[in-house]
């Protein structure tokens, strides 16, 4: 598999009125052609500030980037406004948490999805009208014609990201980012939507970078993973390694909070003690040691470096070693 | 929401799809809104239809000064002899003209400066800190400055009024654009790689129209006041043609003897600003979303 996009190191701080806070650290990854990306962590780690970085979303007045972004073996970050303008939307697409309010309440669907058809394609008014409603059916969503006429508040969550997301496919996109896109939904909704994307996946050949907290989700669809705490990549491997042999204590962390199907759902899962640290006190040395159950008082002397476990397995901390033989805290996510 | 249909999203699909006939039934139900809507009706009627059956507002008649109402001259007249009904309509003429005129620059620039505002953070502190400036003056005495500096005439009044409400709207749709911004389908145009233009006048524009449309009305009842008072003070339609701020200031010295020459002009105003007040409140309610869940 060629890497598609392979980014390098990427740093974005922001500006802000306390001065500036740097909310992506150092992250690397990369995502290959028909390859499911998983990136997870609580609320706040910089999930979608890296996602929204690839594309350069961010106010360009407050926002700093630095790193690599190699897409198709060109670097994002020399790109101006205008060239980034016909990779968003063209090359890569972006499908986003919340469908309430990712369209317009102002405009009817189908205005909404041939507006983005022929933002794309060159073609009549009429024949991009048609292939919205050939990416709608494409979606699955009942009665596709119908949907065209009707405004955002007529239909369901589901039914909106399955727009969001024929809006995204109106490109053939080589690179898919989904931010949470099933967080909003209901349990059957998000099963259903995850495994359209898995399809049009498969029936486009892209790839995807899928940001969620849920590690659920990350076991039924994603190839690799990517955990990241406040800022920083702190492990990334495969799927299988990553719930057989986790190594860092805050993926293992993550794994015993996450409920398991069959479990008994009024007892009490352990969690992770504490909460992310704003990005005003980044702790020194080790950034979870405070929350860290194996914490060691080294943990906290020296800035920990990502480790590298075997060829495809990455860890930020010195314990690593250790933890990786131990059996994962709840054998009931080993898959 | 399922993905069946029921009898109740059948008559949620209908009533969308009437939109603008809904608003027009909603619009008949509020009392003071049509009120207002009517009474703006029948001045404007009146305006325009006035040189049909109103006199000529500028013609002398020396043997009739300062005649009281009467079946020839239903508004009495005025110390040169002139129809006070005549002035009074050609007067409504003239306000009218200001009042709309300068509602719909203000609504063509505030939106343009207020969208740009909201999307450029430079511009912002730069169009904002001047709207500030001119916010900081009183609105009568800018508008006699800016009339002093271009001449008595009724176009500079307009420019005069333009300036002085322009920040008005702007800050209007600033704010509401702001809000329209934030939300994530301004990001998802973003990441489809829809330009600035597409964003700003195709999807934020018709977001931020109904706050517009209803500042635009209260514009107009702030023109019409503003250019009466200008007149008044003498710096604003200039003199002999009528304008019901010029037919208060002639009126003024002679309240006493001949009161119809400033209560029909001063009736006039009154009612007319008093009708698009009430058209402008309607609005705002019939417009705002959450109006109809409130009641
Ligand atoms: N424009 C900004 N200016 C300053 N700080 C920002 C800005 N955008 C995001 N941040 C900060 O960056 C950090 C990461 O935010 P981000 O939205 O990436 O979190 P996330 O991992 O996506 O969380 P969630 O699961 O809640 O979506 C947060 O601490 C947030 O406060
Ligand atoms: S380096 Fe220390 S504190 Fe940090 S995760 Fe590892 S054991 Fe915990
Ligand atoms: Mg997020």
């Amino acid at each position: 598999m060629t890497k598609l996009l392979d980014v390098i190191d990427l740093r974005t701080s922001f500006d802000t009125e306390h001065g500036t806070v740097t909310a992506v650290d150092g992250v690397s990854f990369s995502v290959a052609q028909g390859e499911v990306v998983g990136i997870v962590g609580e609320s706040g780690c910089g999930k979608s500030v890296t996602a929204e970085s690839i594309l350069q979303l961010l106010d360009p007045s407050s926002t700093r980037y630095s790193g690599q972004m190699n897409f198709d073996g060109e670097d994002l970050l020399t790109f101006g406004e205008e060239a980034m303008r016909r990779i968003r939307g063209n090359r890569i697409a972006m499908i986003f948490q919340d469908p309430m309010s990712a369209l317009n309440p102002v405009f009817t669907i189908g205005d909404q999805l041939t507006e983005a058809v022929l933002a794309h394609r060159k073609i009549g008014k009429r024949s991009a009208r048609s292939a919205a409603v050939d990416l709608l059916d494409k979606t699955g969503i009942p009665e596709p014609e119908r949907r065209m006429r009707q405004y955002p508040h007529q239909l369901s969550g589901g039914q909106r990201q399955r727009v969001m997301i024929a809006m995204a496919l109106s490109c053939d996109p080589e690179l898919l980012i989904a931010d949470e896109p099933t967080t909003a939904l209901d349990v059957t909704t998000q099963a259903q939507i995850l495994r359209l994307l898995i399809e049009l996946k498969d029936e486009f050949n892209a790839g995807i970078l899928f940001i969620t907290h849920d590690l659920g989700v990350v076991a039924e669809i994603c190839d690799r993973v990517v955990v990241m705490y406040l800022g920083e990549v702190v492990e990334s491997t495969d799927v299988h390694t990553l719930f057989d042999n986790p190594a860092h204590p805050y993926t293992r962390g993550l794994m015993a909070s996450t409920p398991d199907v069959g479990s008994d759902p009024s007892a009490d899962l352990p969690i992770i003690p504490g909460s992310v640290p704003t990005l005003h006190n980044v702790p020194s040395g080790c950034r979870f040691a405070d929350r860290c159950p194996f914490a060691l008082p080294e943990c906290r002397e020296r800035t920990v470096e990502l480790e590298v476990l075997s060829p495809d397995h990455t860890s930020r901390c010195i314990r690593s070693q250790e933890l990786i033989g131990n059996s994962p805290v709840k054998d009931g996510m080993a898959r | 929401m399922t993905d069946t249909m029921t009898v109740g999203s059948l008559n949620r699909l209908n009533k969308t799809y009437s939109r603008r006939s809904m608003f027009l039934r909603r619009f008949g139900a509020h009392k003071l809104a049509m009120t207002g809507g009517i009474v703006l009706a029948i001045v404007v009627a009146v305006a325009i239809l006035g040189p049909v059956f109103a006199g000529d507002p500028l013609t002398l008649n020396p043997s009739q000064r300062l005649a009281p109402p009467s079946l020839d001259h239903p508004f009495g007249t005025d110390n040169y002899g002139r129809d006070t009904f005549a002035r009074a309509v050609a007067g409504a003429r003239v306000s009218l003209l200001v009042g709309a005129v300068t509602a719909l620059i203000t609504s063509v620039l505030g939106a343009i400066v207020g969208l740009f505002a909201a999307y450029n953070r430079i511009a912002d502190t730069i169009l904002m800190r001047i709207s500030d400036g001119l916010m900081a003056f009183p609105a009568i005495l800018l508008a006699i400055a800016i009339m002093a500096a271009m001449g008595q005439q009724t176009s500079n009044v307009i420019i005069a009024l333009s300036i002085v409400f322009t920040p008005y709207v702007a800050r209007i749709v600033r704010s509401a654009a702001l809000v329209a911004k934030e939300q994530t389908y301004v990001e998802a145009l973003r990441s489809q790689g829809a330009s600035l233009f597409r964003i700003l006048w195709i999807n934020i524009f018709p977001n931020v129209l109904s706050p517009l449309i209803v500042q635009a009305t209260f514009v107009f009842a702030d023109s019409i006041i503003t250019e009466a008072a200008l007149s008044f003070l003498g710096a604003g339609v200039p003199p002999p043609a009528p304008s019901w701020g010029n037919m208060l200031l002639d009126g003024k010295t002679l309240i006493y003897s001949a009161w119809w020459m400033t209560v029909f002009p001063g009736a006039f105003i009154m009612s007319t600003i008093l009708a698009v007040n009430l058209l402008g409140d309607g609005l705002r309610d019939l417009l705002d979303p959450t109006f109809n869940r409130r009641k």
